[in-house]
């Protein structure tokens, strides 16, 4: 009963994370070719607060589903899969780029342009919306001597 | 005086001499000696005759071009338009005076999605004169077995959104058909470019 207690009062003292503690930067999504109803978007995502904060899911709504995505090699293959929760401890941030985790869309229901610019909401474990404005970017010549993409 | 004078005129020569050789060699690695195909790469690879838009396209269709070959599927959302943007980067790199002698080949290996006419669209819109091709899982499984792509199609998928798993090597293959290369999304374009010149000089 004691300890129950104890839990119930850590419960109630605990401090509810705030989406005003995340600091989205670099949001983007991949322009696809014309034809293909499937592409990435990418972000990183910063916990300035003292507590940690989970993303539990995103939307959006030019596209039919929309999901976090996580990317592991199974022997020589590149596999995708559905990340449940992204956790991001006080003071460190969460990181979907090019090669790795990323936000999935699928089915555009228009085709993007480069420049434009889709609400992406990210939802947090709080009930929080955090809406992010990604820009739609063309990736195609963005292949330098640098080898990078920004 | 002279026996002195001569000593330092043949040292001299013996330098400049040297001097020489050391250049001659360099010059002939930089701009004489053939690639070498590593040997790891020696039982890879293949022909093969698959269906573009355009009808049946054969690698042997593209003897005498330096071609990178990629296999992936048009719903990916990530790895397959990193490999096609820095393959069709490589090719614009590879400069103008080879710009018809480089070519790539993206091979779908989900045909249940990817009709010919669809992946000749996706292809082109990195650059058109990468083809896309595909065939029937049957052939599929032979050229994949042949060039050591490792892929998974799900048999029966719930929806039309699912994901194929596949492997992520971009080929560079020589213009006598051999697989001469090993890259995959994360090299650098001009990595490849260089590649693709050494090859076709
Ligand atoms: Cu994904």
């Amino acid at each position: 009963m004691k300890k129950m207690i104890v839990a119930l009062m850590l419960f109630v003292c605990m401090p509810v994370a705030h989406a005003a503690e995340l600091v989205v930067s670099d949001a983007w999504v991949r322009l696809p070719p014309p034809v293909a109803k499937d592409t990435a978007a990418y972000m990183t995502v910063e916990n300035r607060g003292r507590e940690a904060l989970r993303i539990v899911g995103i939307s959006c709504d030019a596209v039919d589903a929309a999901g976090l995505h996580g990317m592991r090699m199974d022997g020589a293959r590149m596999m995708m899969f559905a990340l449940p929760a992204v956790d991001i401890p006080a003071g460190g941030e969460a990181i979907f780029a090019p090669g790795g985790s990323h936000v999935m869309l699928m089915g555009l229901h228009q085709p993007l342009k480069s420049g434009e610019r889709i609400t992406l909401n990210l939802q947090l474990s709080s009930g929080e919306v955090l809406p992010v404005a990604a820009e739609v970017r063309d990736m195609r010549m963005n292949h330098g001597h640098h080898g990078g993409m920004h | 005086m002279v026996a002195v004078m001569n000593k330092s005129l043949v040292k001299y020569g013996v330098t400049v001499l040297a001097l020489v050789a050391v250049l001659v060699v360099i010059f002939w690695q930089q701009f004489a000696a053939q690639p070498v195909i590593p040997s790891a790469l020696k039982n890879m690879g293949g022909d093969f005759e698959l269906q573009s838009s355009q009808g049946p396209l054969a690698l042997h269709d593209f003897r005498g071009k330096a071609v990178l070959i990629y296999f992936g599927y048009t719903h990916c959302p990530d790895v397959c338009p990193m490999a096609l943007g820095v393959m069709a980067a490589a090719m614009q790199q590879a400069g103008d005076a080879l710009k018809h002698r480089v070519a790539g080949i993206f091979i779908s290996v989900d045909p249940r999605r990817d009709t010919p006419d669809k992946l000749d669209q996706y292809a082109r819109f990195f650059d058109p004169r990468i083809k896309g091709v595909t065939g029937t899982p049957a052939l599929l499984d032979k050229v994949a077995a042949a060039w050591r792509v490792d892929y998974a199609v799900p048999d029966q998928p719930a929806d039309a959104s699912y994901a194929v798993e596949h492997s992520t090597f971009i080929y560079l293959v020589n213009p006598d058909g051999k697989v001469a290369g090993l890259f995959d999304e994360k090299t650098s374009a001009a990595v490849i470019a260089e590649q693709l010149r050494l090859w076709l000089r």
